[in-house]
C-alpha cells in the first residue's frame, strides 16, 4: 500500500500544479490575464508533460498495487523508479522555470535546436529529464512483466494463448485464465517496454546532436520514434488506470468480474495494435510512406475499440440491478468509463483520415485528449481512491458533497471540454498563443469550466482527507 | 545441444564477427550500414546472455535490482553507436574492434541480466535493444530527406 500511495500521492500532486497551469493557459488565450508569448509555450510545454507524467505515475502505483496483490514484488525498485521520476520532473520544472524551453513536450526535431529564444542547457535538461522519466517507467514495467512471466510460467499463458486455443482442455486441468487486472499489466508492460525503447532512441539521439551538432538527425524519422513513443505512453496511462475497474467495479457491485475469451483477445487487440496506431499523427506527412497511413487508420480503432466495448459492457453488466450504492468512488468509476468511450469516440473520428483532414493540429486534437485524462484517466484514479478510503473507512460522503463535486468536476468538465471541441470544428488551431477567432470567445467559456473543475478538485480533495483521517474499521481493497 | 553450449557458441562466433575491422583495414562504409553491422554484433550478444544465463520457464528468478543493468545497458549501447566517431574509428581498427567488444558486453549484460530476474525477459529487452539498433540506421546521423 505504501507505494501505491506515494505513487499516487505524487502524481496527484503533479496534476493539481499542472490544472492551474492550464487554466492560466486557457485564460491567457481569453485574453483575460497577460503571459507573454514564450512563457505561454514555455508553460504549454510544462502542462503537456506534466499531466502525462502525473497520470503515468499514479496509473502505475495503481497497477504495481494490483500486481503485487497477487505476486510479490520488490518495493526498493519501485522506490529507485520513484527517484527516477522525481529527478525526471525536476529537471524538466529546472529546464521551464529557469531556462525558458518552449519546444513543448513532442520536442520534435529540428524545434528544440533551431532559433530558439532560451539557452541551449534548457533543451539539454529537458532531454535529459525526459530521459529520466522513462527510465522509470521503463523500470516498472520491466519488473511488472518479469513477475507476470515468472508467476505464469511464459508470455503464452499471461496472455491467455492456451485458455483462448484450448478451452476445454485448459479448464479440465483446472487452470483459470489471467485475471483482467493481471491482462491489463501484462498489455501495459510489453508496450510500456517497445515504446520506451522508441522513446528512449530518438531522445539519445537527440542528447547527442545536443553535445555535437554534427551527429544529424532524420526529421521524419524522429517524428515517427517520437510519436510512437508519446502515443504509445500518452495511451498507456488509461489502460493502467483502466485495470482499476476489474477490481473496483466487484467491490461497489459485490459482483466478480471474470476474465472471458472476448475480454483477452480485445486486450491482444490493444496490444498490438496501440502501438502502430500512432501512425494517425503523421497523416499530413507527404513523404510518409502512405501504406501505414492506412495501418495508423485501423490500428486505430482495433486498439481501442474492442476492449472499450467489452470492459464497458462487462462493467455496466456488473451494475446493473446490483443495488450498488452511489458513493463518490462509484460515481468516479462510472462517469470514466463514459469519460473513456467519449474521449474514445472523438480520437477515432479524428484518426479516420476523411475527418483529419479538416480536425487535424485543430483544438479537437487537445478535446478528445483532455476527455480521455480529465473525464477518463483522472477519473478512474480518483474512484481507486475513493473506493479504498470508503472501503478502508466504511463511509461514504454526503449528497451534498458528491453534488459539488460531480457539479464540479462532471459538469465543469463537461463545459470545459465542449469549448475544445466547438472551436475544434471550427477551425482553430491548436498550439497558438493568440488563437483567431471564435478561439478566445471559447477559451473564456473553457476557463470557467476549469475553475468548476478546479472546485470540484478541492472538494474532492477535502473529502478525501476528511476520509483518510477517520479510524480504520473496514477492510483494504 | 543445451541452451549454454549454443549460448557459448553464439558468443564465439559473434566474437570472431567483431575482427573484422582487423581483417579490412581501409573499409568506408556509410553510418546506417555501421548501424545495421551494430545491429547484429548486438543480437549476437543478447542471444549468447539469453542461452548462456538460461532459466528453467516458471522458475523463482532472481533480485529485482538485475533490472537496471538491463535497462541501463541498452541506453550505454547507443551511446556506444556515436555517428560521428565512426570515421574515427575507420582509421583505428584496434579502437573499431573494441567499440564491437563494448557492443557484445553490453548485449550480453543486458539480456543475462534480465533473464536473471525472469526467464524469457530478456528475449523482450534484447528484442527492443537490437529493435532500437537496426531502427537507428533510418535516422541517427543519417538524414534520408524527403522519403529516404
Amino acid at each position: 500500500m505504501k507505494i501505491m500511495w506515494t505513487y499516487i500521492v505524487a502524481g496527484l500532486t503533479i496534476f493539481g500544479l499542472m490544472l492551474l497551469v492550464g487554466i492560466g493557459l486557457r485564460a491567457s488565450q481569453a485574453g483575460w490575464i497577460p503571459i507573454d508569448t514564450g512563457t505561454f509555450y514555455s508553460l504549454l510545454s510544462l502542462h503537456g508533460v506534466g499531466m502525462i507524467t502525473a497520470m503515468a505515475i499514479a496509473g502505475l502505483g495503481l497497477l504495481w498495487y494490483l500486481v503485487d496483490r497477487e505476486i510479490h514484488l520488490d518495493e526498493r525498485v519501485a522506490m529507485l523508479a520513484f527517484a527516477f521520476f522525481a529527478i525526471g520532473v525536476v529537471v524538466v520544472i529546472v529546464s521551464v522555470v529557469f531556462g525558458h524551453y518552449g519546444a513543448l513536450w513532442t520536442m520534435l526535431y529540428p524545434l528544440p535546436f533551431v532559433g530558439t529564444t532560451w539557452p541551449s542547457w534548457a533543451t539539454g535538461a529537458w532531454l535529459l529529464g525526459v530521459a529520466a522519466v522513462m527510465l522509470g517507467f521503463m523500470l516498472i514495467c520491466a519488473q511488472i512483466l518479469g513477475a507476470i512471466l515468472r508467476s505464469s510460467g511464459g508470455l503464452g499463458s499471461a496472455l491467455g494463448l492456451d485458455y483462448v486455443f484450448g478451452r476445454k482442455a485448459f479448464e479440465a486441468a483446472g487452470k483459470h485464465p489471467p485475471s483482467p487486472q493481471m491482462l491489463a499489466a501484462t498489455v501495459v508492460s510489453i508496450d510500456g517496454l517497445i515504446g520506451g525503447a522508441s522513446g528512449l532512441l530518438v531522445g539519445i539521439a537527440m542528447i547527442a546532436h545536443w553535445l555535437d551538432p554534427h551527429v544529424v538527425i532524420d526529421p521524419l524519422w524522429a517524428k515517427n520514434l517520437t510519436y510512437q513513443f508519446g502515443h504509445t505512453f500518452a495511451n498507456l496511462t488509461m489502460y493502467m488506470a483502466v485495470a482499476g475497474i476489474y477490481v473496483a467495479l466487484p467491490i461497489c457491485t459485490k459482483r466478480a468480474y471474470h476474465s472471458s475469451i472476448p475480454l483477452v483477445v480485445a486486450w491482444w487487440g490493444t496490444l498490438v495494435f496501440v502501438i502502430i496506431a500512432y501512425f494517425h499523427h503523421l497523416y499530413m506527412d507527404f513523404v510518409q510512406w502512405p501504406a501505414v497511413q492506412y495501418i495508423g487508420e485501423i490500428s486505430s480503432y482495433l486498439a481501442a475499440v474492442p476492449v472499450v466495448v467489452v470492459t464497458v459492457f462487462g462493467g455496466l453488466m456488473l451494475i446493473h440491478r446490483s443495488g450498488m450504492k452511489w458513493t463518490l468512488g462509484s460515481m468516479f468509476f462510472f462517469a470514466g468509463m463514459i469519460g473513456w468511450i467519449v474521449g474514445g469516440s472523438a480520437a477515432i473520428l479524428d484518426a479516420t483520415i476523411p475527418f483529419n483532414v479538416d480536425l487535424h493540429n485543430t483544438l479537437w486534437v487537445p478535446a478528445h485528449f483532455h476527455t480521455y485524462l480529465l473525464e477518463g484517466v483522472f477519473l478512474f484514479i480518483l474512484g481507486w481512491v475513493f473506493v479504498s478510503l470508503e472501503q478502508r473507512a466504511e463511509a461514504a460522503s454526503s449528497a451534498l458533497v458528491r453534488w459539488i463535486v460531480g457539479l464540479g468536476i462532471f459538469g465543469g468538465g463537461a463545459l470545459f471540454l465542449l469549448s475544445f471541441y466547438v472551436a475544434g470544428a471550427a477551425g482553430v488551431p491548436r498550439r497558438y498563443a493568440v488563437e483567431p477567432a471564435p478561439g478566445p470567445f471559447w477559451a473564456g467559456i473553457a476557463t470557467v469550466g476549469a475553475l468548476l473543475v478546479l472546485v470540484g478538485v478541492l472538494a474532492a480533495l477535502v473529502e478525501g482527507i476528511r476520509l483518510a483521517r477517520m479510524r480504520a474499521v473496514g477492510s483494504t481493497v | 545441444m543445451k541452451p549454454r553450449t549454443f549460448g557459448i557458441l553464439v558468443l564465439a562466433l559473434t566474437l570472431v564477427a567483431a575482427l573484422v575491422p582487423f581483417l579490412d583495414r581501409h573499409a568506408e562504409l556509410p553510418i546506417w550500414q555501421h548501424h545495421l553491422l551494430h545491429a547484429g554484433l548486438l543480437a549476437g550478444g543478447a542471444l549468447a546472455g539469453i542461452f548462456i544465463t538460461a532459466r528453467a520457464r516458471g522458475s523463482q528468478g532472481g533480485n529485482a535490482f538485475w533490472l537496471v543493468p538491463a535497462l541501463l545497458a541498452p541506453m550505454m549501447a547507443m551511446f556506444a553507436m556515436w555517428p560521428s566517431a565512426y570515421n574515427y574509428f575507420e582509421a583505428h581498427p584496434s579502437g573499431h574492434v573494441l567499440e564491437h567488444l563494448l557492443l557484445i558486453a553490453l548485449a550480453y549484460i543486458t539480456t543475462a541480466s534480465a533473464e536473471s530476474y525472469a526467464a524469457g525477459l530478456g528475449w523482450i529487452v534484447g528484442g527492443a535493444m537490437v529493435f532500437m539498433a537496426v531502427a537507428a540506421a533510418r535516422g541517427f546521423g543519417v538524414s534520408f530527406g524527403n522519403g529516404g
